[in-house]
């Protein structure tokens, strides 16, 4: 029996709801993991298509916030293996995962170069670490936020935070970047 | 250009003396804007239940409907009780109605089993 207008309206109403709540979540956690802004806006996609298929078969899922973030991680994984990674050009404003803003072309290639210093010393931190200072810089979110997302204690979100911004001062200052 | 100018401020710009600076610019400067939409799907669906749940339904009323019609074909009235002395037995009565003694359990019985079970008399 197909479902009425009034039942696809509502679902349509959820899951719009719920991506506006969590889409940020999802793509920060992906990107932490891939440093590439494309990548995760096409795992995020992807994590709430299969959120959507779910819906529509009736599933009821507890909490959608904790299936989102699993999926999510889950495809960040399976990305390394699978066929449609993209190993072409990227378009110039997207070079790197970092989109340019300024007009002059000196400070958005030295905007770049320090950007990509930087990407490539958090490259070398845990997955973990990458975490919390994706969702603290990224999305602004506090230790307490940043700790009920992770599921760790607000301590180990401090901990983390500050491991990972001892290392890459350390590491910046030793390359000679300018943190 | 002069150089001894100024440089316009820059919300984007990044402070070399600071390092949460760099990484908000950094990471802001990675997040996609505006935020795209929410993907569009439809509703390709049918069926207002579950397929499992219909399949599960399915399955018990096979299951329950078994059980009633192999019950109802191979079960045997309830048994007798006899009412000699010094032995009770039950006797089953067939689906054609006849009598078949089933066999007593006596302690006798129990004793010679327990016997040979150990290979003593």
């Amino acid at each position: 029996m197909k479902p009425g207008p009034r039942q696809t309206a509502r679902l349509h109403a959820d899951f719009d709801a719920l991506y506006r709540r969590h889409s940020r979540e999802v793509w920060a956690l992906v990107y932490a993991r891939w440093l590439n802004a494309d990548t995760a806006m096409d795992i995020t996609q992807e994590t709430f298509l299969r959120l959507w298929k779910q819906v529509e078969e009736g599933e009821d899922i507890l909490n959608p916030r904790a299936w989102l973030l699993r999926v999510a991680r889950n495809l960040a994984e399976d990305h390394a293996k699978s066929a449609f990674r993209r190993n072409g050009t990227q378009p110039p404003q997207t070079l790197n995962g970092v989109r340019g803003h300024e007009p002059s072309p000196l400070d958005t290639l030295e905007r770049k170069e320090t950007f990509a210093r930087l990407r490539h010393e958090l490259r070398q931190l845990a997955d973990a670490d990458r975490e919390v200072l994706t969702l603290r810089y990224a999305l602004d979110y506090n230790a307490g936020q940043i700790a009920d997302l992770l599921g760790v204690s607000v301590t180990a979100v401090h901990m983390r935070l500050s491991r990972a911004r001892q290392r890459l001062a350390e590491r910046l200052t030793a390359r000679g970047a300018e943190p | 250009m002069n150089l001894l100018e100024t440089p316009p401020a820059d919300v984007n710009a990044v402070c070399p003396d600071d390092l949460d600076g760099l990484l908000r610019a950094y990471f802001r400067a990675a997040l996609p804007a505006p935020w795209p939409d929410v993907p569009a799907v439809s509703t390709t669906q049918r069926h207002s239940l579950p397929r499992s749940r219909l399949a599960l339904a399915a399955s018990v009323l096979v299951l329950v409907g078994g059980h009633f019609l192999l019950a109802d074909r191979f079960s045997d009235a309830p048994p007798v009780l006899d009412s000699s002395p010094g032995r009770v037995h039950a006797t089953r009565v067939n689906a054609e109605g006849q009598a078949k003694k089933a066999r007593p359990t006596t302690t006798r019985d129990a004793a010679t089993r327990t016997t040979v079970g150990t290979g003593r008399r």
